[in-house]
């Protein structure tokens, strides 16, 4: 003090003559403050004793105790610094000593918290009330917040160092040893609402009484042990982890498993590598069990319900992560591809529904339809084989009269041009065009010669143009004589119109309605195939007929011939016909009659009607090597327009760009391509490099 | 005009057209010059092609007529020089214009001028034969020159995305095979007896001229 009486002395130099030292004036005005100070103790707190303190205190009311004195303390300081507010003001920091306040705060650190006898007591104290908060029990908040705050109000060093590090240690034991215990004791869903509880209850005791910078600190503490450190174990719990939630669709606990692993490194990775190969393994499991490919509707629809399972998950639990979506789409595109027949058993599904199964569907359903099938389609690598599949399901929809809703068949179009672009439907739209002019066609036949067709059976033609339906080896069969002269009659009507056209009839796409009379006098409607209508019309003019009669003078091929026979001899309730021997089968020397006893609840039956259903071994072998010969002139074409482009180019990159090129319609094979770029050297397209062999030029 | 078939003569002319555009190769790389290059060799050759196609009579036997070639050109002595003449067979081998050889003849062919450059080569040959329906493309002809150069018996050095003709990959295919079923590369080594002779008479004593072809004449 008396040091500084000088220097303020020095620095009022200008006034030194006026002003009247009294050379005992610091002495005397130390008494006077020295006097009060002890007066502030004194009142407040009479006689502050620490040795009281550590001594008389039992170690439980220690911190009542500090709470207590710290406040007194806190009081007396404020009452100082009111009275030296002067040299607080202008002394202290010219002379850059300690704030007054400071040097209170510091003194207290000093001599009660860093008092040996107080340091350890404190802590432990301190340590024990969390611990006992852990273990369920209630402690005083309010004297815990107390003692924090002090410990803070001295300085982030001495909250760091006197309490949060030893805090964090000790908490790092408690959750090491409980975690430990817990794992061996709990299901991975118990054990993750246990650790989820412990981490909330670390959160609300920041908030309640810690520092708000101690939350990350603690957080990370719990994540680390209770967490981070069983992940993989907990993930791959025999009968209780990722694959047993995904299993029971346990979305509440998936949403915490995802929720408590993202706060680690590397958790949402762990929980995305597992639950990709759990549905790339269900997956594969599903498209390559054979009972499921017996029937294409089903198999689709369990495609469909696993995609939807794993939609549901990944927005309820797994907060729509954009990786684990991508992770599911991968994995679907992986094995929806493992068989080669998923593009035909889509199409089949859209031909199911399209159908029949729209019926008293609502518009907005049947759209949601459509939008799971692109969905699945979008995945498929060959593309272009289900394009073909879809063009002939298509054909036998629209041939037959089959489709339920026009509206759905043309939104399901226009999402295929979105998807894959207007050359990709072209020929689907073709086909719907030529449905529409072919009843233009038909209307102006019957108008011109409506009036000398009255009496005979009516016709309908479908002129289909070439190359836009499904192609079809023409085979034509012997039609009845009065179907024929009809056949004549438009084939004239509509070559007068249209000249320079062809007409040839597809006789295998056709179907027909017949009234029948049966023995009994029993009259009905038979819906049949053009075939079907001519056999049946074959027993018009006799009552017993051998197979080989019936193939002599219909000329249907026999495959087709045995099918159509079987459907009319062979069906229960749909037997207009008679076969001997009885038996499943057609054979050569069958012989049929009316089925005079034919009897049916209803009074129009459909017989056999020509009902998309998956391929037979050879007509999948056929349509695959035409999906293959298509392919070749797509290749060649990307091979050109590349080398074009690039004019000289080196074998893998020129791989890899047809591939990129292609990938919208089908996945190229590199061996493919390979032919296809010998055959281009071979035509002068390309040359190969004389010296480095692995580059080709680009001729023409 | 001389109507007489003279092989020497044709192969003087043949160095003579690939000679002059491989030598004007390296004054210009633009695509245009390039390419006129690329189309008048092809069209020198064709010329060629057809003046060999006039002289040649059934009496003459073309391989006879290579093996004379042959015997008298320095080939062992530079690569290039033996690349320049194996692509002269196969230009001289082509009938009527045609681009392509038949199997048999590539066939003959090889076995006539690869031993001793080719370890694989009646693998080869026996391969193609058995599966190869097709004719043969100047391509995969000179492919073969590489593959035997690049590529070791056991087939060390085959790079599967190596630009291979697919006759080529379906070969080491078919060879991994047998590899396979004989258990190791080594037993395929050491059993299949595939080691040619480095003399072209010892090879000639092999089993392939008993197609009963007339090149048979020329081994007496």
């Amino acid at each position: 003090m008396s040091s500084g009486h000088k220097k303020r002395n020095f620095q009022i130099e200008a006034f030194k003559h006026k002003v009247v030292v009294d050379p005992k004036y610091a002495e005397k005005t130390w008494k006077i403050l020295e006097h009060a100070i002890h007066e502030i103790y004194n009142h407040n707190a009479s006689g502050l004793s620490f040795e009281e303190l550590y001594r008389v205190c039992p170690w439980r009311f220690i911190l009542e105790e500090l709470n207590t004195k710290w406040s007194d303390h806190n009081k007396a300081l404020q009452m100082i610094r009111d009275i030296l507010m002067y040299m607080d003001r202008t002394f202290i920091p010219s002379t850059r000593k300690t704030p007054v306040h400071e040097l209170g705060l510091n003194l207290w650190r000093d001599n009660v918290i860093h008092s040996d006898k107080i340091q350890t007591r404190l802590l432990n104290t301190v340590l024990e009330l969390i611990l006992r908060e852990r273990t369920g029990e209630v402690i005083n908040r309010g004297l815990m917040r107390n003692i924090i705050k002090m410990l803070m109000d001295l300085g982030p060093l001495v909250y760091q160092d006197d309490f949060e590090k030893p805090f964090l240690e000790v908490s790092a034991d408690f959750y090491r040893a409980e975690s430990q215990e817990f794992i061996e004791c709990s299901d991975c869903g118990d054990y993750l609402k246990k650790a989820e509880r412990r981490l909330n209850e670390e959160i609300e005791r920041v908030s309640h009484y810690l520092d708000a910078k101690s939350e990350a600190k603690i957080t990370n503490v719990v994540e680390k042990e209770m967490v981070a450190n069983h992940m993989l174990r907990l993930v791959h719990m025999e009968n209780s982890g990722l694959v047993k939630m995904l299993l029971d669709d346990k979305l509440e606990d998936l949403g915490r498993m995802y929720a408590l692993f993202k706060r680690v490194p590397i958790g949402l990775p762990t929980i995305r590598d597992v639950m990709t190969s759990h549905i790339r393994d269900t997956g594969k499991q599903l498209v390559t069990d054979p009972e499921k490919s017996k029937n294409p509707v089903e198999f689709v629809e369990s495609l469909l319900d696993k995609k939807d399972k794993y939609d549901k998950v990944i927005a309820s639990s797994f907060n729509n992560d954009k990786t684990f979506q991508n992770a599911l789409n991968s994995s679907f595109e992986y094995f929806i591809n493992l068989n080669p027949r998923s593009p035909e058993y889509i199409s089949l599904f859209v031909d199911d529904k399209l159908r029949k199964g729209l019926k008293g569907v609502k518009e907005e359903e049947i759209e949601t339809m459509l939008d799971k099938v692109m969905m699945l389609f979008r995945y498929l690598q060959e593309k272009d084989v289900f394009e073909k599949y879809y063009k002939q399901h298509l054909a036998k929809r629209l041939l037959s009269g089959k489709t339920v809703s026009d509206d759905a068949e043309r939104s399901l179009i226009v999402k295929l041009k979105t998807e894959c672009g207007y050359q990709f439907t072209s020929k689907l739209e073709g086909m719907f065009t030529d449905m529409k002019t072919s009843q233009d066609t038909m209307q102006g036949f019957y108008s011109a010669h409506g009036s000398d067709l009255a009496s005979g059976p009516t016709l309908v033609v479908q002129v289909l143009t070439t190359g836009s339906w499904p192609t079809q080896s023409s085979i034509t069969c012997n039609l009845p004589s009065e179907m024929l002269a009809l056949c004549d009659k438009f084939r004239s009507y509509y070559l007068g119109t249209h000249t320079g056209r062809r007409l040839s009839w597809q006789t295998n796409m056709g179907t027909a309605d017949l009234r029948a009379t049966f023995g009994n006098g029993q009259k009905y409607e038979l819906n049949v195939s053009t075939y079907q209508m001519c056999v049946l019309m074959l027993f018009n003019n006799a009552d017993c007929l051998s197979y080989r009669e019936i193939e002599q003078a219909t000329e249907i091929i026999s495959s087709d011939l045995k099918r159509c026979l079987q459907s009319l001899a062979c069906v229960k309730g749909k037997n207009v016909l008679r076969k001997e021997p009885m038996s499943k089968d057609i054979g050569e020397d069958d012989v049929f009659s009316v089925n005079d006893k034919f009897t049916s609840k209803l009074r129009k039956v459909k017989i056999g009607t020509v009902a998309a259903q998956k391929e037979t071994e050879p007509e999948k072998q056929e349509t695959r090597q035409r999906v293959e010969e298509d392919r070749k002139p797509q290749i060649e074409a990307a091979v050109v327009r590349i080398m074009k482009a690039r004019r000289v180019l080196d074998h893998n990159n020129i791989i890899a760009e047809v591939t990129k090129q292609l990938q919208s319609r089908f996945l190229a094979n590199p061996s493919e391509i390979k032919k296809r770029i010998e055959s281009l050297i071979e035509r002068d397209f390309l040359e190969r490099d004389n010296v480095d062999r692995r580059l080709y030029r680009y001729l023409a | 005009m001389d109507f007489s078939f003279d092989i020497f003569q044709i192969y003087r002319q043949y160095c003579d057209i690939t000679s002059k555009v491989v030598a004007n190769v390296g004054q210009d790389y633009g695509v245009d010059v390039e390419f006129q290059k690329a189309s008048i060799l092809r069209e020198s050759l064709s010329q060629l092609s057809k003046v060999v196609d006039s002289k040649v009579s059934t009496r003459v036997s073309i391989l006879e007529e290579v093996y004379k070639l042959m015997s008298r050109l320095d080939l062992l002595a530079d690569f290039s020089e033996f690349s320049r003449f194996y692509e002269f067979v196969f230009f001289i081998c082509r009938e009527n214009g045609q681009k392509n050889i038949t199997v048999s003849r590539a066939v003959m062919a090889w076995r006539l001028v690869l031993p001793g450059r080719f370890r694989l080569l009646n693998r080869w040959c026996n391969f193609v034969e058995k599966n190869h329906r097709h004719n043969i493309s100047e391509d995969t002809w000179r492919q073969v020159l590489a593959f035997s150069r690049s590529v070791h018996e056991n087939l060390d050095g085959y790079d599967p995305e190596g630009a291979w003709p697919v006759l080529i990959d379906d070969f080491v295919e078919d060879m991994y095979r047998i590899m396979g079923s004989l258990g190791s590369a080594n037993n395929l080594y050491c059993n299949c007896g595939d080691s040619e002779p480095q003399q072209c008479e010892d090879t000639l004593s092999g089993k392939w001229w008993k197609t009963g072809d007339s090149i048979v004449i020329m081994l007496t």
